[in-house]
């Protein structure tokens, strides 16, 4: 992925997206693979938060099968969505300290990320690619110590967080680096097609985990933090404040999930015909993923989808977002780090 | 709906002529947050399905989706790019994986496929990619690794 930007100066008059080689016809290859190959697939789209492109799958999944998970998979699928949040967000200030040259907090990240990662060992046997999360369930039991463990974790990651809060979000040098840069209105935001953090940071308090109330979601309680003056500061303290959220979700899950109970419905392998949309809110916007499954195939073999469409929400933003930004405000080569950065791409979305 | 009830959607099929005015309808309905296109190919039938997804921020997510269909050989549609920004992408990536055409859209070009796909369009269901390449490309080989000449063992040694 790359831009191509039309300079006058120092100021950017425009700016165009390359798109690039990560990945290449994932939407063509899952149609020649059974549908719990696609799963494993899916996951790829996005490096950073896998998790929640497999949810959308999986709920796509779920409804072409006619199958409402069991209680305990429905909160074990919020828990492994909100650690993913969380890991993709502290990536996402790795990515986005760098930039504006506060190169300590990008450490301080990777070592809370850290902690994520090892719980996702814990539980999934997994580090970065899960596939836990499964149509019917989830994929494998939850650990009998789960709770004491996962607070354990939580501690140590909003110790970490705290930490980061005073030593970067808050710091003045921060505020004036990303105050007033990449200004977004909210009416703009809507109309543009931004999703997530992007449209939050502009104040619509708009999330599809409070809206649709999927998997358990509507058993928890939860506020969905927004900004202001839609600048790149506060996008990234919307960011902040939903790793408080997303702890907190984790601790009330842990707290009210089923000490018993069966955690996947098993599912046969010949994949009905019907059609399934799964939209979930991702670390970055709203991602969907429209299935269609058919008779009409030409092997014959019901085990593939027809068709596979995932939409991701960083086209929006690197396309449409960026553009009115770039046009509507003076921007430098040196702001344009910065403005990206808050964005938070997800380069797949657009290579896959 | 049995399930994850993420899928919650308003389905309404129409003419491919009445699409821009049913969007612009949608739109002042309060459907104004542009989702995606979806395109489904059905060469036994010779069809096209094509699927705008639109939301409403305003209602709580409502998802509204509108569909229709075009012939196989000559799929054009309108252009909604001047009612939903973001479609004029959405339209790009229709037209270069699926040779749809979309008139009004004066930026239709090769993007995503730009530099490394000189072919029909990849994502129909008719066309086989992976022969494709290995004709195109591989000159009807298969693509194995090169044999290696020297065995594992002999580089170590």
């Amino acid at each position: 992925m790359a831009f191509l930007l039309t300079l006058d100066g120092e100021r950017i008059l425009d700016v165009d997206l390359i798109p690039g080689f990560l990945h290449r016809g994932f939407e063509k290859m899952m149609e020649y693979r059974r549908w719990d190959m696609d799963l494993v697939m899916s996951a790829r789209i996005c490096v950073e938060d896998p998790d929640h492109v497999e949810l959308s799958y999986t709920h796509a999944m779920d409804q072409i099968f006619g199958v409402d998970p069991p209680e305990r998979a429905k909160y074990a699928r919020t828990i492994v969505a909100e650690f993913s949040r969380l890991a993709s967000h502290l990536l996402w200030m790795m990515h986005f300290a760098g930039p504006v040259a506060a190169r300590y907090a990008t450490s301080w990240a990777i070592a809370a990320r850290e902690e994520v990662l090892k719980w996702f060992d814990y539980v999934a046997g997994h580090r970065i690619y899960h596939h836990y999360i499964y149509p019917g369930g989830v994929r494998w039991n939850l650990p009998k110590d789960l709770k004491e463990r996962t607070l354990q974790v939580l501690d140590r990651v909003e110790g970490l967080v705290r930490d980061m809060e005073r030593g970067f979000f808050l710091h003045p040098v921060f505020q004036r680096r990303a105050r007033d840069v990449g200004r977004l209105k909210a009416s703009d935001a809507v109309r543009l097609g931004a999703t997530g953090p992007v449209l939050r940071g502009s104040g619509v308090a708009h999330d599809i985990r409070k809206a649709l109330k999927y998997d358990a979601y509507g058993m928890v309680d939860f506020e969905i933090p927004k900004g202001e003056y839609g600048d790149a500061y506060d996008r990234a303290m919307v960011r902040l404040r939903e790793m408080y959220v997303s702890i907190g979700i984790i601790r009330q899950a842990v707290q009210q999930i089923p000490e018993e109970g069966p955690y996947r419905w098993r599912l046969p392998m010949a994949l009905p015909p019907g059609e399934g949309v799964g939209r979930v809110e991702s670390a970055r916007g709203e991602f969907m993923t429209h299935i269609v499954s058919t008779t009409e195939k030409p092997g014959g073999r019901p085990l593939e989808p027809y068709r596979i469409k995932f939409r991701g929400p960083t086209m929006a933003h690197l396309t449409t977002v960026l553009k009115h930004i770039v046009h509507n405000e003076e921007i430098t080569v040196a702001d344009f780090p910065v403005v990206v950065g808050s964005l938070d791409p997800c380069p797949p979305d657009i290579d896959r | 709906m049995k399930g994850a009830d993420t899928g919650r959607r308003i389905e309404v099929e129409v003419e491919p002529s009445q699409l821009r005015e049913r969007l612009r309808r949608a739109l002042e309905e309060g459907y104004d947050h542009f989702i995606g296109i979806n395109v489904v190919d059905y060469p036994r039938a010779g069809v096209m399905e094509v699927y705008y997804f639109v939301e409403s921020v305003q209602r709580g997510g409502e998802l509204l989706v509108v569909k229709l269909r075009v012939p196989r050989e000559n799929p054009a549609l309108d252009s909604v790019s001047d009612i939903y920004p973001l479609a004029e992408y959405q339209e790009i990536e229709a037209h270069e994986f699926f040779g749809l055409d979309f008139r009004g859209n004066g930026s239709l070009r090769k993007w995503i496929l730009d530099e490394n796909w000189e072919g029909p369009p990849p994502l129909r269901k008719d066309v086989d990619t992976r022969k494709f390449v290995l004709e195109t490309y591989y000159g009807g080989q298969r693509y194995e690794r090169p044999k290696q000449e020297k065995s594992l063992q002999e580089v170590v040694e």
